[in-house]
């Protein structure tokens, strides 16, 4: 076979991307017929920006579904010759292309990318989430109430962020440190803030009809426990409290590790921007009157004032989840943490950079996807900042 | 105003207090405390050995034991044998006149396992080094952000507008690893040909800084740092272009030039200026990648080798920097908030 | 006939049969070499001996002057003794010396001693030392200078002292230092060894890097400064900043071996990352390296640099630890390494830089190596080997260091195993790390120097209860048969010898061992003498710099 020019090459990967073209489409098409519908997110629609970023970010999720249906080969699949081939090189066996060229390890660039957008994909956003959790419950109370409560927690956040992350990485993510079972522990504590916001979340807004109520925090402690224990415990280190046959979600150390430090690290920034929010809206008359109503202080904290500050934190979300992105390419550039044949994209990058001046592809390749994506987020949390604005 | 002060120095006190407890406690558990023997007597030592090696070496004592000889209020480590080891060492060359203490309270740092020297000394050296790197950063990024973000929100929703934003937000979210490695292949290796730049700063600390060396690892920081002020400046420039007197003054005739200059520029400038303040923190990160990425054998390259090698005092002697930058540039930030805004007084 | 030994005594009677091997070519040049200085021959008289033509000895008109400056990790000093990388050794072999020089061309050179005198049983060694050295003090260099370095390296306990591993027909099993009588001065130019058993590997041995000859003041201090305040050599010691840079500096007083051209030797320490040093070059910062990984030769060509090549007994290994779980099991050991095509990973792992080896450890290069074939993948058999040890489902996990070539050769290795259906997990660590436990992992990846006997790296990884025996192989057959290899200095018999060796250790399963290496290194085109080495040794006194 012939090796591909390079039109064909962008026609072929445009093609291999055919599930992510329609999902996008799909949620576009969907999106405008409602758009009045749909409150903030409907608005969206307006502003091209917010379109634009919206579509990066579409893009990379629907990818890290389809990966399988996108990719050409496996990410661990090495083809002997293939080695540092310039992109659109047909394999030996005749059976296809390496359409980015081949890695150091003769693997095939094009699919490792894909590939990497599903480990970005899930580990960004749901450490943010955790991240905004642990911020959320301790950031309300913490300018709700003041006092020692406030200067502690305020004081805590400060002392890590006073921390160099890289400094941090180092202390938390190393191996000797992951033997000692410490991110595990880390973990344990972590993991038990999304827990503790839901029951209290549930617990506030239907404290009046016990029946609901506890069916609800019944439902969630089973569920929510179960998999928090199943998530944190491993079998075969430090903390092994199911066996094997019960553990349904078995992370790899290394990646709950990396989970755990993001999580960390993102938290106490988080802290910050809601303990400043609530100190804001806690003097609005709508707090005012619900005190005057009576209403619990958890549920003047979790249905009174969160969704009034909803507005700047779903922007630092999207803000955050792109932080994080970057922060995982950095435990990836220091080869700290991720499995090391991992596609995920920093370390990709930082494989690849070692010969980027003869074989540029490698490194350009997950490069320009991490940027793309961290650029979907900023477009999106622009769009966004100025579409609540308008409120 | 003084009491104000008084109370964020002992803040930053406890802070680093903290901290340092923190990072001690991190490094001194036992596989770290292995890694340390093992890099220091030989890697293929036995079990046995690093045993004896951490005896020898006071590192059997207890915890909090050996922090606080850290800090200088337990006595120092002194083996049963002749010569004092470790903290000592250098106050004295007779053992009968080395002082008993002598921690971080009576000015000793520690000694550097992998650079095998005095621990301020070699702070001292690097920070200088990095010193320079991070003046260079702001000379480049803070003009040139604060430009880009004035432009900008002079006129929101212009091309101009439109165009510097895309470029702010392209820069920022563009990380240090992504954007260094590139500027190397295209600006300093064979593979353009161009090698306009040095694409290693490896020498800067024998030669010293020249245009050559430092122009690749200051864009590199520059560039991410700078498309986040400038988003911060066209924010508050923008939000000042709408005021009442910004009208008022256009509508009585000032001239455009004018009022962004004499009238908008001030204002808009307040903003700016906290979260210039609040970059050197995260310079000081940026920093680690860039320094790692061309060898700049700065305060992030020796906060990396003192990290992998397990290098207790050097990593103890990082942190306090690290927290002190951070809470003294806040601090600085307040004030200098509190200084441009005539409309704050602090009681 | 002419005298062809290093000292006036008889030619050595096993000489004239290992020369008859090798014109007859069974013997590689390289390893009759390396027998003949083992066996006290001199290089003139290996040369004569093995009608081979001397090389011309082209004395250039060596310009004077100039500092060297090579990128290269400076690490922590230490002990010599204890030295765990040439790198440390690079820069103090400028200021202290060896007794002996392994040379680029596989010859041992005698260095600060004269010539060696092996006994025809080699149980008895004389060591002459040369006469007309004198340390920086003053004082001359003699027979209890010598003593006092041997005796060192014999102190077994001492920690990380791998000398004592090379010395150890001198050391008594008891004490674990020097035995009695061991290591006895003749007169002030003469040091005889009396071995407890016979060893041709002993002054193979003391050209190793820990070798260096220390002063006799000299206490174990780890500041370089100190260490290296008297010295014989052509340099002194300016300045040694661990993991950053050192630097030395030709002596005012003439060196006892004549002129060594450069003003100074400047070490610049570029860390783990190649891509740095590369940049280093490009950026004209350094003239020369230590190592040129061979992914990176396209690379370094485009800056100007000359890059030269040897072939070496370097290598890697993926051993098993068999006193792990599950690699106890011999058939999973066989399955793993049958499962790999070691032409692939040479391919993948050094851009195919070197040649394939045949899991054994012993090669071409070595004189007794007994050619038993390759090794060769086998899917079926290994599918077979595994179903029976029940193990398919298994997942196993292949350690390595984060080091280029070697972390490749691990993926590498890893892409074959799951070609032929075994599940693996990498782990790659910092080198920091990594070495704590090197000796420990169930499966791992450990670079290898190369020795110049066979028998030599069999004795030091492989025997049992050897300290640097890290897949804790132990096999009585295999330590018999090897204990006799090192007794026979007769190649032709030690050959037969080796062939069952190799077998075995093959067909345990210990080890996959999928090449060896070809070393580079390179220097900019105004850098004349620089070359290559084997073992990545740094003898500057032929470097000169043209202007």
């Amino acid at each position: 076979m012939d090796p591909l020019g390079t039109g064909a090459i962008i026609l072929t990967i445009l093609g291999r991307f055919w599930p992510v073209w329609i999902g996008i489409a799909a949620i576009f098409a969907l999106s405008f017929r409602f758009k009045r519908r749909l409150g903030l997110y409907g608005r969206l629609f307006d502003s091209p920006v917010a379109m634009a970023g919206l579509a990066l970010v579409l893009f990379w999720a629907f990818t890290a579904i389809f990966t399988d249906a996108i990719a050409t080969y496996g990410t661990l699949e090495q083809v002997s010759q293939m080695k540092n081939k310039p992109p659109g090189t047909p394999t030996p066996d005749g059976t296809g292309w390496f359409l980015l060229g081949g890695d150091h390890l003769a693997r095939d660039v094009f699919s490792r990318m894909v590939a990497g957008s599903r480990i970005v994909i899930i580990i960004a956003p749901f450490s943010t989430a955790v991240a905004f959790m642990v911020g959320i419950t301790l950031g309300l109370p913490a300018g709700y109430y003041g006092g020692r409560l406030d200067t502690f927690l305020s004081f805590a956040a400060n002392l890590i962020l006073a921390f160099p992350v890289i400094l941090l990485f180092y202390l938390l993510v190393t191996p000797e440190i992951a033997d000692t079972g410490l991110p595990q522990y880390l973990a344990l504590v972590l993991f038990l803030f999304p827990i503790l916001f839901l029951s209290v979340f549930v617990n506030a807004r239907y404290r009046v009809t016990p029946g609901v109520r506890n069916w609800a925090l019944l439902a969630i402690g089973v569920f929510c426990g179960y998999v928090y224990i199943s998530l944190v415990s491993e079998p075969g280190t430090a903390i092994a409290i199911l066996p094997a046959a019960l553990d349904a979600i078995s992370v790899p150390t290394n990646i709950l590790i990396v989970f755990v430090s993001v999580v960390f690290v993102n938290s106490p920034t988080v802290f910050r921007i809601v303990r400043g929010l609530t100190l804001d809206i806690k003097t609005r008359d709508y707090v005012a009157a619900a005190k005057t109503r009576g209403e619990g202080l958890w549920y003047i904290m979790l249905w009174e004032i969160l969704p009034n500050a909803r507005g700047p934190l779903i922007v630092d979300f999207c803000l955050r989840v792109g932080y994080t992105t970057i922060l995982l390419g950095t435990l990836g550039f220091f080869g700290l943490g991720l499995s090391p044949e991992s596609p995920d994209w920093g370390s990709t990058i930082n494989s690849g950079r070692r010969l980027l001046t003869i074989v540029p592809f490698p490194a350009i390749v997950p490069a320009v996807a991490l940027m793309s994506l961290v650029l979907g987020l900023n477009l999106l949390a622009d769009g966004l900042r100025e579409e609540s604005l308008k409120d | 105003m003084l009491l104000f002060l008084l109370r964020r120095v002992l803040i930053v006190l406890l802070s680093a207090f903290c901290l340092t407890l923190i990072v001690f406690l991190l490094t001194n558990l036992s596989p770290n405390l292995e890694k340390l023997a093992k890099s220091e007597a030989g890697t293929r030592i036995t079990d046995r050995e690093v045993a004896v090696w951490l005896e020898q070496h006071g590192h059997a004592r207890p915890l909090l034991v050996r922090y606080a000889s850290w800090l200088g209020l337990a006595p120092a480590w002194a083996p049963p044998g002749r010569h004092l080891p470790g903290q000592c060492a250098a106050a004295a060359e007779d053992d009968a006149d080395a002082p008993r203490y002598c921690g971080i309270l009576q000015g000793n740092w520690g000694t550097s396992t992998v650079f095998r020297g005095d621990v301020a000394t070699i702070l001292g050296v690097r920070l200088a080094l990095t010193g320079n790197l991070m003046l260079w950063v702001m000379l480049v990024m803070v003009p040139s952000a604060l430009l880009v973000g004035v432009l900008a929100g002079m006129r929101e929703g212009s091309v101009t507008d439109r165009t510097l934003s895309s470029f702010s937000i392209v820069t920022s979210a563009t990380p240090e690893y992504v954007s260094g490695v590139i500027l190397i292949a295209v600006f300093a290796s064979s593979m353009t040909g161009l090698k306009w730049f040095s694409g290693t700063a490896g020498s800067v600390a024998d030669k010293g800084p020249s245009f050559d060396t430092m122009v690749l690892p200051v864009t590199t920081i520059a560039l991410y740092g700078m498309g986040y002020v400038a988003r911060m400046t066209r924010a508050s420039m923008a939000e000042v272009m709408t005021q009442q007197y910004i009208r008022t003054a256009r509508l009585k005739g000032v001239s455009f030039r004018n009022v962004v200059l004499k009238h908008a520029l001030r204002n808009a400038l307040i903003a700016p200026f906290t979260v210039i303040m609040l970059q050197f923190p995260w310079l000081l990160n940026g920093v680690v990648i860039v320094e790692t990425l061309f060898n700049y054998k700065g305060f992030g390259w020796t906060l990396v080798e003192a990290a992998g090698a397990n290098d207790i005092d050097l990593m103890l002697g990082c942190s306090v920097v690290a927290v002190v930058v951070v809470l003294v540039t806040q601090l600085l930030s307040d004030l200098g908030y509190v200084l441009l805004n005539p409309r704050i007084r602090v009681h | 006939m002419r005298n062809w030994m290093l000292t006036r005594r008889a030619l050595h009677p096993l000489a004239p049969g290992i020369a008859r091997s090798f014109r007859d070519g069974r013997v590689s040049r390289r390893e009759f070499l390396a027998t003949m200085a083992g066996l006290g021959v001199s290089t003139a008289g290996a040369f004569a001996l093995g009608g081979l033509t001397a090389p011309a000895a082209a004395e250039d008109k060596k310009q004077v002057g100039g500092t060297l400056r090579i990128a290269q990790n400076v690490r922590p000093f230490r002990d010599p003794r204890t030295f765990d990388g040439t790198e440390i050794a690079n820069v103090a072999r400028q200021c202290n010396e060896y007794l002996v020089r392994w040379n680029p061309d596989f010859t041992f050179e005698p260095w600060l001693l004269e010539g060696w005198e092996v006994s025809d049983d080699a149980m008895t060694y004389l060591l002459k030392v040369r006469p007309g050295i004198t340390w920086s003090d003053g004082s001359p260099f003699a027979a209890d200078d010598v003593i006092f370095n041997i005796t060192r390296w014999c102190e077994a306990e001492a920690p990380g002292n791998s000398m004592a591993g090379r010395m150890t027909p001198l050391i008594d099993g008891d004490t674990k230092l020097a035995a009695e009588g061991a290591i006895s001065k003749v007169d002030d130019l003469t040091v005889q060894l009396s071995l407890s058993k016979p060893d041709i590997s002993l002054i193979a041995g003391m050209a190793d890097y820990p070798g260096l000859i220390m002063h006799s003041s000299y206490d174990g201090s780890d500041d370089p400064m100190k260490a290296l305040a008297i010295t014989t050599g052509p340099c002194e010691l300016v300045s040694y900043e661990a993991n950053d840079r050192a630097e030395v500096r030709r002596k005012e007083a003439p060196w006892w071996k004549g002129t060594f051209a450069l003003d100074g030797v400047v070490w610049t320490d570029f860390g783990a990352d190649s891509t740095t040093m590369v940049a280093a070059f490009d950026a004209g910062d350094v003239d020369a390296n230590y190592e040129t990984p061979a992914d990176f030769l396209e690379i370094i060509a485009s800056t100007g640099a000359e890059t030269a090549e040897i072939a070496t007994g370097s290598t890697i290994v993926a051993r098993m630890n068999v006193e792990q779980t599950p690699y106890q099991n011999v058939a999973i050991r066989r399955a793993i390494q049958l499962a790999v095509d070691n032409g692939v990973i040479l391919d993948l792992g050094m851009n195919g830089a070197g040649t394939t080896a045949a899991n054994h450890h012993v090669g071409p290069m070595h004189e007794e190596y007994a050619d038993i074939g390759p090794a060769e993948r086998d899917l079926e058999q290994s599918r077979a080997l595994l179903a029976e040890a029940g193990a398919e489902e298994m997942e196993f996990e292949l350690l390595s260091v984060d080091e280029d070539w070697q972390r490749n050769s691990g993926d590498a290795i890893a892409g074959q195993l799951r070609e032929a259906g075994i599940n693996v997990k990498r782990t790659v660590l910092p080198g920091t790390t990594y070495w704590n436990d090197w000796t420990k992992y169930p499966f791992s990846m450990t670079e290898w120097n190369g020795r110049p006997l066979g028998v030599q790296v069999l004795g030091l990884a492989y025997r049992s209860g050897v300290a640097w025996n890290e897949s804790a192989y132990s096999n009585p057959e295999f330590d018999g048969l090897l204990d006799q290899a090192l007794a026979t200095a007769d190649v032709e018999k030690r050959r037969v010898l080796m062939a069952d060796i190799e077998r075995i250790l093959r067909e345990d399963g210990v080890i996959i061992q999928p090449y060896w290496r070809s070393l580079y290194r390179s220097a900019s085109p105004n850098v004349h003498g620089f070359g290559a080495h084997q073992a990545f040794e740094q003898h500057l006194d032929r470097v000169w710099i043209s202007t």
